[in-house]
């Protein structure tokens, strides 16, 4: 996605206070003063979706609209309005976002595409690394009496080697992933409850301090969980009904990413609620992964599963992300043939379905 | 003496942190440190204070591109001789080649093992901007 937003920001009664130069640029003038609804209804330049704002009750919402470019072509984009406070005086920000569309055939080379992918990874890596390191030196020059100093270097240290391995264990998946899978007899559950620790583990990295986490079979609860980081364990004699094909190490990635994204993706007022439902039917293995998170707005749900799409929600939400855990996640279930869908309803929740043939 | 007005824009307060320690080690009590990690939060602050003396920018924020920040304040008559530097993790050429546009005055990159010799060019920036020696605008330099 092109990193062109434009800006405009408001005052407590809707006056536009600044505008960025490239909404002024789209709108051929200055547009400071006026009052935003205004400026909305009468542009002939920006027009708005059907999406309505809500300024009052939200910290930020969204709408779409048109701007047009100096050739009169239109672009279609999308706007984040965040609120924010300032001495009890409210304001709105506009953010503009050019939509995200599909990579056009001859307009990127997969060399570029490659090149864009490795600096958005060089980034995060180098981001956490820095941190690290700095941490540490740190606590070479530290006073040793200083206790306090020295618990915060290590959980900030602790929370940045977790999204350090996150972000490895995506790459080498994303590495291997052309290489013959290691299909073996496996127990789903196996694979599940290995997933499972490992993302109760990175609560703390999402600074989540409780959670409603449950796994039901056949419509029956087997596994509950309220404590984050408290290990889960299946009770044995549950491993015996979903017996798959697969390779466990990958399928396992699939599952670290759908619950690592219902984690991030929580609403903040919310802990946050998963699902996991496994279903032994005739025709496969049916595993829901369902949460009450912030959803996928209908815009961004056809692009979703596309290597490299961020929303530009989790912009606002969270800044880290390679954009390549769910592309991965379609490619290994496809490559078990299977099959994964979601449904989702901003605000709400979202549900993955995966299909794996038995 | 006027202390100094560091503005620190970077939503890893983490790295802000250490940034301000290591300026601190100059040693002189003289700084003033602003901290911030929302970068509409910034412009905000931007439009009503014109008076740092040095600013660092990160390019990845929450919601917004850094970069639209620093090009507000080298277009702003009142802000555009403020000293800025944007110190990033990106290492894409697109992003240095950007900034350069912009017109900011450098270019640090994060560097991914803390080193002594950035900070120490860091800190000899500062103590050059604070003494007046380095002025804003002189042209675009990329540090460490």
């Amino acid at each position: 996605m092109d990193h062109h937003y434009g800006l405009i920001i408001l005052d407590g009664n809707d006056q536009i206070i600044f505008s960025s130069p490239l909404v002024r640029q789209k709108l051929y003038r200055n547009i400071r003063g006026l009052n935003i609804k205004k400026v909305l209804d009468t542009n002939s330049f920006i027009k708005l979706s059907s999406e309505k704002v809500d300024l009052k009750n939200h910290q930020w919402c969204y709408l779409r609209l048109n701007l047009t470019d100096n050739n009169m072509e239109a672009i279609p984009c999308e706007c984040i309005i965040r609120r924010f406070d300032k001495t009890n005086d409210l304001r709105f920000s506009i953010l503009v976002f050019p939509v995200f569309q599909e990579h056009k055939q001859n307009k990127i080379s997969p060399e570029q595409e490659m090149k864009q992918y490795s600096q958005n990874i060089f980034h995060d890596l180098n981001e956490y690394l820095f941190t690290i390191s700095s941490e540490i030196s740190k606590l070479k020059e530290m006073n040793r009496d200083d206790y306090k100093t020295f618990q915060e270097s290590i959980e900030i240290m602790d929370k940045n080697i977790e999204g350090l391995s996150f972000l490895i264990g995506n790459l080498s998946t994303y590495a291997q992933i052309s290489k013959q899978l290691n299909k073996r007899k496996t127990n789903l559950y196996e694979v599940i409850e290995k997933a499972c620790n490992s993302i109760i583990q990175t609560t703390k990295e999402h600074n989540i301090e409780k959670l409603d986490f449950k796994i039901f079979e056949n419509g029956e609860e087997k596994f509950k969980c309220e404590e984050p980081r408290k290990t889960l364990l299946v009770n044995n004699k549950n491993r015996l009904n979903f017996q798959v094909y697969c390779d466990s190490d990958f399928l396992q990635r699939v599952f670290i990413n759908l619950l690592v994204n219902a984690l991030k993706y929580s609403r903040d007022q919310k802990p946050p609620t998963i699902r996991i439902d496994l279903n032994n039917e005739t025709n496969g293995y049916i595993i829901k992964i369902n949460d009450n998170g912030i959803g996928i707005r209908k815009v961004d749900q056809k692009n979703i599963f596309q290597r490299g799409f961020r929303s530009p929600i989790a912009f606002v939400q969270d800044c880290n992300g390679s954009g390549l855990g769910l592309a991965i996640s379609k490619e290994i279930v496809e490559l078990h043939n299977g099959k994964i869908t979601f449904d989702s309803k901003k605000g709400e929740y979202t549900e993955f379905k995966i299909t794996l043939p038995k | 003496m006027r202390k100094m007005k560091i503005l620190i824009i970077d939503d890893n307060t983490t790295h802000s942190k250490i940034l301000m320690e290591e300026i601190y080690k100059i040693g002189s009590p003289n700084y003033d440190f602003v901290i911030i990690s929302d970068g509409i939060k910034a412009f905000d602050i931007l439009q009503n204070d014109y008076s740092y003396d040095l600013i660092f920018i990160d390019i990845k924020l929450h919601g917004i591109d850094g970069l639209q920040i620093a090009k507000y304040i080298k277009r702003e008559p009142d802000s555009k001789n403020t000293f800025v530097i944007v110190f990033s993790s990106s290492v894409s050429e697109e992003d240095i080649h950007k900034a350069k546009e912009i017109g900011v005055d450098g270019y640090i990159s994060k560097p991914s093992q803390k080193s002594e010799e950035v900070f120490e060019e860091i800190r000899r920036l500062v103590k050059g901007v604070k003494k007046g020696k380095i002025k804003s605008q002189r042209g675009f330099k990329i540090y460490g």
